[in-house]
């Protein structure tokens, strides 16, 4: 591409602008080539409007069209597929073949961690990608790499995902918010893998992590994630983007786990009347709609809480935490027997975390992967996690395969070295499995008043039985709920 | 005055940190804002005191506040005293 054509471009005149400010500050001149290859660098990277909705560029445009349409038309052609039809696979490859365009002519690489997967998982839409890209080799004249074909494959990969897709809903089903780390590409296969393989879910949107926050907002469920998210609002799953069998699975099991989802959900509707009844009966209403309105928006955003109150009440149902409106988990909840273990016996810290993750697989809570990750953990950060003199609080993180809430405590016939310098040997540890940052935080404080509490602790160490040291923690509870101001109040 | 409590997945023992400084304070009238952090994250955090395990303060050594750091996470007697030596005088 010749200088006279950058400089005819929008991205051009952006450039132009940047280069006569840098040019200002530094005191220094830019010539037309320096200029035009940041102009190369702005048209590299995604465009996030449609071309179709800027019509100045419509000569820039008809081109891109054109490689969109033939690269559709070749596949379909060939392979039988019906990719024309879909108005989202061309939206979408209008905006990532443009940028593509200018990245092919000018030798910008592009790194696509995915490919891989997205040969050995979608060898079909990897394959359909190729000849998309053939027609796109003869366009530009220049030969496409392998990762720019696994983007090409992500798109026509969501596309074949949407034609399997029913488009009908069940009304109960599951409203998700889909983020990914900041591409369009990635979070559209999880789409289009989650509507195909999770008939209960819908996706309402999809947005990059930075918009998380609009899953309130959006009335979303639940958010499934490519990447961790902090504090979100809403229950967070993080998965592969390309959703393989296990982790379908394993959403499938924290779907049906999740509490707040067994639906009694406050309509919006039910609680506007009477709320504006309440304000009627106090003020003049002047504009009765535009307040409905407003109801309905704020009852949409307190819906997550207010479906978490009405289901509160039930003799073993978890707590509400007063702050969060999250579900919390009391230690009695998710330490019972069947996750406690006298006497037990290790050589070693590795051998430890084996005997007390192991319940926890047992019991089905977590993924047997999730020992590793403590291990590793446990390798990476050193000794630290024994935080009271021989006891050892042992966990990894969410998405190591934690399928809901738990604890396990083990007790130890020998103490066994850990590395600290304080406080080994150990001869309690507790594992336990996070599924956010909030949920466990009341069985972990009533776990902390146990420890505080010297004459619990030494009983608990003479335990010979699981189910005495069940009866032991219990009884401590109850003993510094009962007397607060002596245990403190954590 | 903001407290960073910070271990190394900011799940588990920086929480019990939490609970235990909270407490703490509480118990000595101090008006603070108690938060938890990894270990990773904790470079982009702002503290005044940051209360962690003698491994990870070595790590933290370029932070410019004072670090406190405890053996026994459950202990208020520890904590305690260790946050009376870094507090401001002015609350006695």
């Amino acid at each position: 591409m010749q200088l006279k054509q950058l400089s005819e471009t929008t991205e051009n005149d952006y450039s132009m602008e940047l280069a006569r400010l840098l040019s200002n500050q530094l005191r220094l001149p830019f010539c037309e080539e320096e200029i035009a290859s940041i102009t190369l660098f702005l048209l590299g990277v995604y465009s996030q409007t449609l071309p179709s909705a800027d019509p100045s560029d419509s000569d820039d445009n008809s081109f891109v069209k054109n490689i969109v349409t033939d690269m559709l038309t070749s596949v379909d052609s060939a392979m039988g597929t019906s990719l024309r039809k879909d108005k989202e696979l061309y939206a979408g490859l209008m905006l990532h073949v443009k940028p593509m365009v200018y990245r092919l002519l000018h030798d910008i690489p592009v790194q696509n961690y995915l490919i891989e997967d997205i040969k050995t998982q979608h060898p079909f839409a990897y394959y359909a990608a190729v000849m998309a890209c053939n027609c796109l080799e003869r366009a530009s004249g220049t030969s496409v790499s392998v990762a720019e074909i696994g983007f090409i494959a992500l798109h026509i990969g969501a596309a074949l995902e949407r034609q399997r897709t029913q488009p009908q809903f069940p009304e109960d089903c599951i409203r998700a918010l889909v983020v990914c780390a900041g591409g369009i590409g990635t979070g559209k296969i999880l789409q289009s893998r989650i509507e195909a393989e999770l008939d209960n879910i819908r996706v309402i949107s999809v947005v990059n992590s930075l918009r998380a926050q609009d899953a309130v907002r959006l009335g979303a469920d639940i958010i499934i994630s490519t990447i961790a998210l902090q504090d979100p609002l809403v229950p967070c799953a993080v998965v592969h983007p390309l959703l393989p069998p296990a982790d379908k699975s394993r959403l499938r099991d924290w779907l049906r786990d999740l509490p707040s989802l067994h639906k009694s959900v406050v309509s919006a509707s039910s609680l506007r009347e009477p709320i504006m009844a309440l304000i009627q009966s106090r003020y003049h209403v002047a504009k009765p709609d535009s307040v409905n309105k407003l109801i309905d928006a704020m009852l949409l955003q307190l819906n997550p809480f207010l479906v978490q109150q009405i289901q509160g009440g039930h003799e073993h149902e978890p707590t509400i935490g007063s702050n969060t409106g999250k579900k919390v988990y009391r230690m009695t909840d998710v330490l019972t027997t069947d996750c406690i273990l006298a006497n037990c016996e290790a050589h070693n810290r590795e051998e430890v975390v084996d005997r007390v993750g192991q319940l926890l697989v047992e019991a089905g809570k977590v993924e047997p992967r999730y020992l590793d990750a403590m291990k590793a953990s446990l390798a990476k950060n050193g000794p630290y996690m024994v935080i009271v003199p021989g006891v050892a609080l042992l966990h990894a993180r969410p998405e190591d395969g934690v399928k809901q809430v738990c604890m396990s405590l083990i007790t130890l016939k020998e103490g066994v070295a850990f590395g600290h310098p304080d406080n080994d040997p150990v001869d309690v540890a507790i594992a336990f499995g996070a599924v956010d940052q909030h949920q466990h935080l009341e069985a972990l404080a009533d776990l902390m008043r146990i420890f505080a509490d010297d004459e619990s602790m030494k009983v608990l160490r003479h335990a010979n039985e699981a189910s005495e040291i069940a009866k032991i923690l219990e009884q401590a509870i109850v003993k510094s709920t009962d007397h607060p101001e002596k245990e403190g109040t954590l | 005055m903001k407290i960073l409590a910070v271990c190394g997945m900011g799940l588990g023992s920086s929480m019990v940190l939490r609970m235990t400084i909270e407490s703490v304070l509480k118990e000595l009238g101090v008006n603070a804002s108690v938060r938890t952090s990894d270990i990773g994250a904790v470079k982009a955090e702002s503290a005044d005191i940051i209360v962690t395990s003698s491994e990870f303060a070595t790590l933290l050594a370029d932070k410019k506040v004072p670090i406190l750091t405890i053996k026994n996470y459950v202990d208020k007697q520890e904590m305690k005293e260790k946050l009376l030596s870094v507090l401001p005088k002015e609350g006695e």
